[in-house]
């Protein structure tokens, strides 16, 4: 079969123009250090890359490597091994030649040999394989003595590209082997690569510095980041919002009317939101309230707040007497009834003051724990009632602020 | 100029063609003009970290030369910029490329001569560029400060230079090219491509600082880092023969390089007042950049595995490798400034120049220098020069780790301090700021001195290349690359085109659009509005004088800049040009200068531009005397009056 129907072929099996199929087929051949015809056989289908490289093969690379000319290679016979490669590609519907770089791929990664993995996935026992690999072994070794002055004279030509077929580092000892003859493609890099699983290649490689560089195949976790980084940027895109939510590193949101940073829940950068109702009932049981008025608040052996009691006493509008008589008690109280009700100090027994222990938010915290919780009054009447409210207790702060911001429109 | 007499007179008995037409062709001119570019560019990298030193000096010791104009801190910095950039790394990537696309592709260059008049150009207009800066006539910020009148001759320059380069390639017999050629071919049209966007007329508010970013991004990502590549790739082929490069890497490389980098044009506006889809880009794409960088380096570094011993005893490789490990660390920096939680912090703090240092007097001078010393030594066994170009090397190296790594500490100190400000309950401005001043002189005093020693060793080495150009040199038999990879030139050209145009719709048409707003109701009532008015008058002299270096007019929605006063909006900059929302915070932000004591007062600010540490005594800033009492008057009402 001529190169142009193998071209043909292969345009034709691939739906691509026919100059497209020649400029590709010639890359990939100089990239994989593969024949032409190889690459094309594979391509069209065609099971002829034994014959077709067999015939045409020399030619086609003394053109491209002129050195070869001067050593007679042997042609390989169609090996045995070859066969199973087949079987394999067959079994698994995927081209010869991808099924000898995976092979040799896999054989690396999970460290078995090369026959092993192809009389896996060809199906037969791995003794066979062997064999047919041992066959061919032992006429390449002979013309090994002559490698060095095959490969300096020339850059890459396809001898020396032909390293970057076998992945990665192992190349070195076994090129040796394949250089005296760069058209032996198939079976002898099969069996080449079978062989460079052998430890001592490192050392090889140090013997010949000037096949290491040549051409190499991308390491393994490189082409992972290739497709790992481009798919978390992508899905970055796809998923994150553009722009961090309030509050993610450092955002703040701006008041529509003023246009100044603000927290996310819309007051004002710095305030401190307090929480008096979980205050008080903290200081309620830690203060010992609960134990004269109940934890629920119903009374004991001080007088129950429930049922409407404590609004009656103090009602809305008379927190600061409220948050007076904690302060005080009954001992420090300066009057003899206290509360709308014009109740009898002593009456309930001796309550103590709590202004040598508690500050004045402490003390209004516990009266709003008291009326919201007991008295019924909401939260927002009793902290206005209280004076804890944004206004009171931060107006300082926020004054601040204002006085360094601009006069916002 | 002996030499270049001498050189014509060996070459033109073996010229056929005589008359004018054998003058344009002599190739005479062409090595000529090569050794010429290097020379001059040598030059301009002496005078740039010369300035950019002083400028670090003059933070730490504000009295510094503070009598003369020229050398105040505004004008110096860009002055320095424009030179390290136009000067050093553009005139010496351009010799590097006039040399190496005809090399490569074993043809000579295409009318030498025009190669040597359009050095003449290109020097001349960016020697007059920087003077002008340095004068105060320049009317833009940054890498645009480069005034109207050079940009004329500079886009002229360049256009010749891309047009040499395409010249010479398209009369290669080859239909296919080699990977250095792809970058040295494409980066000059994208010079000639992104240099246009900046002169083209300047729009105003964030449409026009839009444009100025993407310009300055552009030129740096697709003009110095593409030619760097092109430059390393044709140095390594040349001085390691049977090195191969992988074809996917190289592809990768040069696709997600030149792809990626314009898109992070948004890190300048992190948090600020464009679309936050904008900022999101340079997250996206720094990491595609992270790929095509890594995708190269690994490409040079499989192709001299096994050669280390060599690497480390050849000057001009060992020169690129120090320099490529810089170059690795460049996107990874861009990454951290594009990321939000480290931009909220390092965003206009000094760690910005620190990553300036790593890439323009790091990672591109040093492999711009390899390339050189590669040019000047090419076809010498052994690698001349070696011990001199490993010194250079070294201290090259070392000064600028130790220079952009106190920066870019200083700028985490910078921003912590901020932030503690702010959480304190206090505003970054007036004396609160001084912590984020003096707190980080010592590491400017680091900066200092490491750029001083780095300078030395530039000086040693633009003294090598002047006694290597004058040194004969054998000349060489035209020797093709062999390379794995190859395109061709029409493929490049594609690839020119297309790259360049995405980029430019997406990471600059699109986001000014996006960013154009009438003014906002802060901008109407700003003095400066008023065309020809005091105030106006005043703000185009805090662009030519430099303020902008040291003083931001942004506030954003973070919590560092929390307190500071309503959030800057698009609108805000409706009336303003390009570069004034500022580059960094070595001063306070005055964005709303004028709605404070004491700086609503154009007497306070007039007598703190005459006598900064008056008011103030830990300030750096320098002072202002030299001004006229008009000028004065000006830039003061304009300050005071920023709503």
């Amino acid at each position: 079969m001529s190169l142009d129907d193998l071209i043909a072929a292969a345009a034709e099996k691939m739906g691509m123009p026919a100059a497209m199929v020649r400029r590709s087929a010639e890359a990939r051949a100089k990239a994989e250090g593969l024949g032409l015809e190889a690459v094309l056989a594979d391509w069209a289908g065609v099971d002829a890359p034994e014959s077709s490289s067999e015939d045409e093969a020399p030619e086609e690379t003394a053109e491209a490597a002129p050195t070869a000319k001067s050593e007679p290679a042997p042609k390989p016979a169609a090996t045995g091994i070859d066969k199973f490669v087949e079987m394999a590609a067959e079994a698994m519907k995927m081209p010869a030649s991808m099924i000898r770089r995976s092979a040799a791929a896999r054989a690396d990664v999970e460290e078995r040999s090369y026959e092993e993995v192809l009389a896996d996935w060809a199906g037969v026992d791995v003794s066979e394989v062997q064999a047919a690999a041992d066959e061919k072994a032992a006429p390449v070794e002979d013309p090994a003595e002559a490698p060095a002055e095959g490969t300096t004279e020339d850059t890459p030509s396809p001898a020396a590209a032909e390293g970057a077929r076998s992945e990665d580092q192992m190349e070195s000892e076994p090129e040796a082997e394949t250089e005296p003859e760069p058209e032996a493609d198939v079976p002898a890099t099969v069996e080449v690569i079978g062989e460079a699983t052998e430890p001592e290649t490192p050392a090889a490689e140090e013997d010949e510095p000037e096949l290491v560089g040549a051409g190499s195949g991308v390491p393994r976790w490189l082409s992972t980041l290739f497709v790992v980084g481009p798919a978390l940027a992508i899905i970055y895109a796809a998923f994150l919002p553009n722009g961090p939510n309030c509050g993610d590193a450092g955002q703040l949101a701006i008041d529509p009317v003023t246009g100044i940073a603000v927290e996310c829940d819309g007051s004002a950068y710095g305030e401190v939101v307090v929480d008096y109702l979980a205050m008080g009932a903290q200081l309620y049981e830690a203060w010992g309230c609960a134990g004269c008025h109940g934890a629920g608040g119903g009374g004991g052996s001080g007088p129950a707040f429930t049922g409407g009691t404590l609004l009656a006493t103090f009602p809305e509008g008379q927190c600061a007497q409220h948050t007076e008589w904690i302060r005080l008690g009954t001992t420090g109280w300066p009057d003899t009834t206290y509360g709308a009700t014009n109740k009898q100090v002593g009456g309930f027994g001796v309550m103590p003051g709590f202004g040598t222990n508690l500050t004045d938010t402490e003390l209004a915290a516990v009266a709003i724990y008291e009326r919201v919780q007991f008295g019924g009054e909401t939260l927002n009447a009793a902290l206005d009632d209280c004076g804890l409210t944004d206004d009171g207790e931060d107006a300082d702060e926020v004054q601040d602020t204002d006085e360094v911001t601009a006069e916002a429109p | 100029m002996t030499s270049a007499t001498e050189t014509m007179d060996t070459a033109e008995p073996t010229d056929a063609p005589g008359g004018l037409r054998g003058l344009i062709t002599n190739p005479a001119f062409g090595s000529l003009a090569i050794r010429g570019h290097f020379l001059i560019s040598s030059l301009f990298l002496i005078v740039g970290l010369a300035l950019l030193g002083l400028a670090t000096a003059k933070v730490v010791w504000p009295g510094l030369l503070a009598e003369t104009a020229l050398f105040s801190f505004g004008r110096i910095w860009p002055m320095a910029l424009c030179s390290l950039v136009f000067g050093w790394l553009t005139i010496g990537l351009a010799g590097i490329t006039l040399h190496a696309v005809p090399r490569s592709l074993g043809v000579p260059l295409a009318l030498p001569a025009f190669a040597l008049g359009n050095l003449l150009l290109m020097a001349a207009a960016t020697a007059y560029g920087v003077a002008v800066i340095g004068l105060g006539q320049s009317e833009g910020a940054g890498l645009g400060a480069m005034p109207l009148f050079a940009d004329g001759p500079l886009l002229l320059s360049y256009l010749t230079l891309a047009g040499l380069v395409t010249l010479t390639a398209r009369r290669a017999d080859r239909s296919s090219v080699p990977l250095s050629c792809w970058y040295l071919i494409a980066a000059p049209w994208w010079l000639v491509a992104s240099y246009a966007v900046g002169a083209a007329p300047d729009l105003t508010g964030i449409p026009g600082e839009v444009q100025a970013a993407f310009s300055s991004t552009a030129i740096i990502g697709l003009w110095i880092a593409a030619a760097t590549v092109g430059a390393g790739y044709y140095l390594v082929s040349r001085r390691v023969p049977e090195a191969a490069f992988n074809g996917d890497l190289g592809r990768i490389g040069f696709y997600s390089l030149a792809f990626t980098w314009v898109w992070t044009t948004g890190i300048s506006f992190q948090y600020g007042p464009t679309g936050d889809w904008f900022e999101t880009l340079p997250i996206v794409f720094g990491v595609g950049l992270a790929v095509g960088v890594v995708a190269i380096l690994a490409d040079l570094a499989m192709a001299l595995r096994g050669r280390w011993a060599t690497v480390a005893a050849d000057g001009p490789l060992f020169l690129f490798t120090l320099g490529s490990l810089l170059f690795g660390l460049v996107p990874i920096l861009m990454l951290t400034q594009s990321l939000r939680s480290g931009s909220a912090i390092v965003r206009f703090t000094r760690f910005d120049t620190g990553v300036f240092i790593v890439a323009v007097v790091g990672a591109f001078t040093l492999c711009a220098m390899a390339a050189m010393a590669h040019v000047l030594d090419e076809h010498r066994s052994g690698g001349g020069g070696g011990r001199v170009l490993q010194a250079v090397g070294l201290t090259v190296f070392g000064g600028t780790v130790v220079a952009a790594g106190s920066q870019m500490i200083a700028g985490l100190q910078q921003g912590l301090t901020w932030l503690a400000i702010v959480q304190d309950g206090r505003v970054p401005v007036g004396d609160d700021f001084a912590p984020s001043v003096v707190g980080v002189r010592g590491l400017d005093r680091a900066t200092t001195g490491s750029l001083a020693i780095v300078l030395a060793a530039a000086s040693l080495f633009a003294l090598w290349v002047l006694l290597r150009s004058f040194a004969r040199s054998r000349e060489e038999a035209d020797r093709s690359v062999a390379s794995l990879t190859t395109a061709r030139l029409r493929t490049v050209g594609r690839a020119v085109v297309l790259l360049f145009a995405v980029g430019a719709l997406g990471a600059y048409y699109l986001p000014a659009v996006d960013a154009d707003s009438g003014p906002s109701i802060l901008a109407e009532r700003s003095r400066a509005h008023a065309e020809g008015s005091l105030a106006d008058q005043g703000r185009s002299l805090y662009l030519t004088e430099g303020c902008v270096y040291c003083h931001t007019q942004e506030v954003r929605p973070i919590v560092t800049d929390a307190r500071m006063g309503t959030v800057s909006d698009a609108g805000d900059y409706a009336f303003d040009p390009a570069g004034i929302s500022g580059f960094s915070r070595i001063g306070p932000d005055l964005a709303h200068a004028g709605s404070r004591s004491p700086t609503d007062s154009p007497l306070w600010i007039r007598d703190h531009l005459i006598d900064p540490r008056a008011a103030r005594s830990w300030s750096s800033m320098p002072s202002y005397a030299h001004l006229t009492d008009d000028e004065l008057t000006a830039l003061s009402v304009y300050v005071s009056g920023l709503e």
